[in-house]
């Protein structure tokens, strides 16, 4: 169906045409919208500030200067607007008791991080390399991380207890009660509960970008599967794995709930100390200066991550 | 192999002829792990004798009911609500706008954007929610409710912005040129084109959002006063100072909640969006 | 007057000239490409007269009218993209109908004349289905659909068809024809990929690092290329280096190593002086070959004919004819186009070609740059 040459005419006419209809055919509001994003076409500055801005300054403003907020109340004396002092981190800083806290929350933290790292890795190799059904088994894995965090440790409480579903069980088939609540052992079991899955969906993400080729073209070359692992797999998806082991020992080096619900009075955490200041001992400013110093091992922490090539805040680490 | 030495090779042949068996082992290990707790709780919630005794004599759904009956419980439920569903609006919003602007402009401070939207997650809920209640309720004296509200969307901003922002990455921007091409001015192409395509992922990014202030318990436990107790802080208060085991049931609710959400969420995004960041 | 016309168009990107000073037009019911390699500056050209990307400098005008500065949909051409670009939420036929309904037409026509579209691209009941549900190649008779049926002045292509394989691209090749003469729409068809352009266009612009070399039919580009690169990008062609030993009314002679050759002044497109350094330039269809009994005696060196001796190293089958590679005694490695089994590898041969045939361009770095170029 040959349609005829269209005159010159006709063709403006209808080009015309369709300008008019963009003005006319609109409802009233589309034409202000409509106006206003040729008004923000006409000023790209003003646009990307009013996209990007008010979801900044939520972020400055609510997040960021609370934190240097912090920072000023931990110079103060008992009382918030109190005399400038040093006070609260000498007093810290030179007690034996919050320094051995510290230390045990340090090492525990290694513990939790390693053992859930070692878990999880393991877990994400196998689902990566080993299994067809990755999203059903990685949705499996996340699934309990978006559960409250103090009813998973509610399930830890009653499986772990003296005549608890541990203990009935041991019961059940002849051996002797273990009692692991308020043990170190519970408070291990807790963390590294609640932090394998979100350590999982780091070592996931670097396990399925590590292009599987390179996996098979070790093994032509003569590396057996451990050699590869050691000298292919681990090397290329060691970003993933800082970053899980970040967003594994930064939070449970700042925990409370799980020290205080499963490791009870023996197994005190810096965290817990912290919460104490706020909600019985009411002494705010040092409870700030131990905030502080956590940031600043957390703010360690996240250097050497960085260095180590984690890419943490998504465009890496020119970040910082 | 020659390359496989007599030392090694064992090792290197066990290896790789029972990988899978291992992973498969691997695998159901760590899943029996983190479902057992979940499904001693579920199990317990139908346990007649209460918290203590396991296994329980006869199920039961007496705890459901005492748990409806419990203005307490159902009050905290109702209070968890005013503050998430608002919360998870104003995430969703400045999650999306977070994302439009990394996805599309480049500006100063695009690298600063992108660093705070990630922080909350790594800075310890126990600094941030001390820096909160000095900040909210020292410095500002903001009312309780608006520093909650405020807390629950500085806690919520990274996780949604996390699942909204692949989804607008991986948005062919062709298609709004093809859009404009045809003859749509960028109001239509957002209306017609971008935000159709990039809807199923806001919306997971909300109903996670949702999920994790539903939950939210450390920021709110400092920040709140001591009034009307949200779920979270209402259960703490029950197990560290008196176990009823409608407690049981709670974590029902809360499981349920969670896994809902979670699942809507996947089924309109691909699970491996929350796991890429 | 001309539908299209470009003219000192300039693009820079920073420091980058990645369009520089191009002109051309395009007349109503023509069919023209804009070939070269990637990079050339092609594709932003395209986005430019689409309104994607604001030109640095020079003008585009449609039907007379300048368009630089309005919005993509203020314009009245069509884009068919490189990727496609069918939205994926909508069908089939709500993708085709899409620019009219932007333009306001009512429901039922829009309708009728998506119809009538999806007949003409040969894709009658498709309507209702999802684009990821068709083909590679129902997915490009979609988006030329939904290009063509807003009737627009100009249609522009971005290599739509690069992603096909061989045997589907002839064929999309021939039904863009044929929609092109069903519609008498005008097309601006942009490519790397010279066998396209040249089975599809009726006119080329040959475009290299952001300039243009040569505007003109197909046979004019394959006869007389303006340019080394031109004569190097349409087709095959060999090139010997040589030096101009003289320069008069009818002919220029050249030295070609040993021995002395004239050839037709009109062989050079630019001014020639004595002693530039040339590359003489020759299609292996025009060039002869035969069994060399003898290193030497083959070799004619009348005055208007390139021969030369040479031992055949590499052959490949074309068909009736086979393409094969010759070390050449005088000028290294050369290429002959002559029928299939007329030698077999390492067989001696003798090669000669007319004076008339060549071209001869100025060599790149032989001498002192001049911008007489072709365009």
């Amino acid at each position: 169906m040959a349609r005829s040459p269209r005159s010159d005419d006709e063709r403006s006419a209808e080009s015309g045409k369709r300008l008019a209809a963009d003005g006319g055919s609109v409802s009233d509001a589309d034409g202000r919208l409509s106006d206003l994003t040729s008004f923000f076409r006409e000023r790209p500055r003003l646009r990307t500030l009013a996209i990007a801005g008010p979801p900044y300054g939520l972020l400055v403003f609510f997040f960021a200067i609370p934190l240097l907020a912090m920072l000023v109340v931990s110079f103060q004396t008992d009382q918030i607007g109190g005399a400038w002092t040093l006070g609260n981190y000498v007093d810290f800083l030179t007690s034996e008791t919050y320094l051995t806290v510290v230390w045990r929350t340090f090492l525990l933290s290694v513990q939790v991080t390693a053992i859930v790292a070692g878990v999880g890795y393991a877990l994400a190799y196998s689902i990566v390399r080993f299994s067809r059904r990755t999203t059903l088994l990685l949705l499996l894995v996340i699934l309990p991380f978006w559960t409250s965090y103090i009813i998973r440790m509610y399930a830890w409480i009653n499986i772990l207890q003296s005549d608890g579903v541990l203990d009935s069980i041991l019961n059940l088939v002849g051996l002797p009660a273990l009692s692991l609540l308020y043990t170190e052992t519970a408070v291990l079991i807790g963390f590294t509960y609640v932090w394998l899955p979100l350590a999982v969906l780091p070592f996931y993400a670097s396990l399925t970008n590590l292009d599987a080729d390179l996996i098979e073209a070790s093994k032509d070359l003569g590396a057996g599967p451990i050699r590869t692992f050691l000298s292919v797999t681990l090397p290329m998806t060691i970003n993933g794995v800082v970053t899980g082991v970040v967003l594994v020992f930064i939070p449970t080096f700042g925990s409370f709930i799980t020290p205080r619900l499963l490791g009870g009075t023996n197994n005190v955490m810096i965290g817990m100390v912290i919460e104490n200041q706020f909600k019985s001992a009411f002494n705010w400013p040092f409870g700030a200066a131990i905030g502080m110093v956590i940031s600043v091992v957390v703010v360690a922490l996240l250097v050497l991550a960085t260095r180590l090539g984690g890419g943490l805040f998504g465009t890496g680490g020119e970040t910082s | 192999m020659s390359a496989i030495d007599s030392v090694t090779g064992p090792f290197e042949r066990f290896a790789q002829a029972h990988a899978s068996r291992m992973a498969s082992v691997v695998i159901a290990a760590v899943l029996a792990f983190l479902w057992l707790p979940i499904g001693v709780l579920v199990f317990m919630s139908f346990a007649d004798g209460g918290v203590l005794s396991f296994p329980p004599e006869e199920l039961t759904l007496r705890w459901y009911r005492v748990f409806l009956s419990n203005d307490a419980a159902l009050d905290a439920i109702v209070t968890t609500l005013t503050i998430s569903i608002p919360a998870t609006g104003i995430t969703v919003a400045l999650s999306t706008m977070i994302a439009y602007a990394v996805d599309r402009y480049v500006f100063t401070g695009r690298n600063w954007l992108q660093l705070l939207s990630t922080l909350p997650i790594i800075v310890p809920l126990v600094v941030t929610g001390v820096a909160m209640v000095l900040f909210f309720n020292g410095t500002l004296g903001l009312p309780d409710y608006v520093s909650v509200v405020i807390a629950h969307v500085v806690r919520t901003i990274p996780f949604a912005t996390l699942v909204i922002l692949p989804t607008f990455i991986s948005f062919d921007r062709g298609l709004e040129e093809a859009s404009k091409d045809l003859g749509a001015d960028e109001f239509e192409t957002f209306r017609q084109v971008t935000l159709p395509n990039v809807f199923p992922g806001v919306i997971a990014g909300g109903l996670l959002a949702f999920t994790l202030s539903f939950n939210e318990f450390v920021y709110t436990y400092f920040v709140k006063g001591s009034g009307d107790p949200t779920l979270p802080v209402y259960i703490w208060n029950q197990i560290r100072y008196n176990v009823t085991p409608e407690v049981n049931v709670i974590s029902v609710v809360f499981l349920a909640v969670a896994v809902s959400m979670v699942l809507a969420a996947v089924s309109l995004t691909r699970v491996d969006l929350i796991a890429r960041r | 007057m001309s539908l299209l016309r470009v003219s000192g168009l300039t693009k820079e990107f920073g420091d980058l000239t990645a369009v520089d000073d191009v002109s051309f037009d395009i007349e109503d019911g023509e069919f023209v490409s804009i070939l070269g390699p990637s990079g050339s500056g092609k594709s932003t050209v395209l986005r430019m007269v689409a309104g994607f990307e604001e030109p640095t400098e020079g003008e585009i005008s449609l039907d007379d009218v300048e368009i630089v500065g309005s919005p993509p949909f203020e314009r009245d051409v069509n884009m068919v993209f490189q990727d496609l670009a069918l939205f994926p939420h909508l069908t089939v036929a709500e993708n085709i109908g899409y620019g009219l309904k932007q333009s306001g037409v009512p429901a039922d026509e829009r309708r009728e004349r998506t119809e009538r579209m999806l007949e003409m691209v040969r894709l009658e009941g498709y309507g209702d289905r999802a684009p990821a549900e068709l083909s590679g190649g129902e997915q490009q008779r979609v988006a030329l659909a939904r290009a063509l049926v807003n009737e627009p002045a100009l249609v522009l292509f971005d290599e739509p068809l690069s992603s096909l394989d061989r045997k589907l691209r002839q064929h999309m090749q021939s039904e863009l024809q044929r929609i092109q003469l069903e519609t008498d729409t005008t097309f601006l068809y942009v490519t790397h990929d010279q066998e396209v352009a040249l089975a599809v266009s009726d006119r080329l612009v040959v475009l290299d690092d952001g300039e243009i070399q040569q505007v003109g039919t197909v046979e004019e580009l394959y006869e007389a290329p303006a340019s080394r690169f031109v004569a190097d990008f349409i087709g095959d062609v060999n090139a010997v280096e040589g030096r101009v030993t003289a320069v008069d009314d009818g002919t220029i002679g050249l030295d070609v190593g040993d021995g002395e050759v004239s050839v037709p002044r009109d062989a050079a497109v630019e001014e020639l002086a004595v002693d530039d350094a040339v590359d003489v330039c020759i299609r292996p269809f025009l060039m002869r070959a035969e069994p060399a009994e003898s290193d030497r005696d083959a070799v004619d060196d009348a005055n208007e004919t390139f021969s030369t001796t040479g031992v055949v190293r590499s052959r490949s089958y074309q068909g009736s004819d086979s393409l094969y590679g010759i070390e050449t005694d005088r000028w290294g490695r050369l290429s002959a186009e002559v029928r299939s089994a007329s030698f077999d590898v390492d067989d001696r041969v003798a090669i000669a070609w007319d004076a008339a045939d060549v071209h001869v361009y100025r060599r790149e770095g032989g001498a002192p740059p001049s911008e007489d170029g072709g365009a």
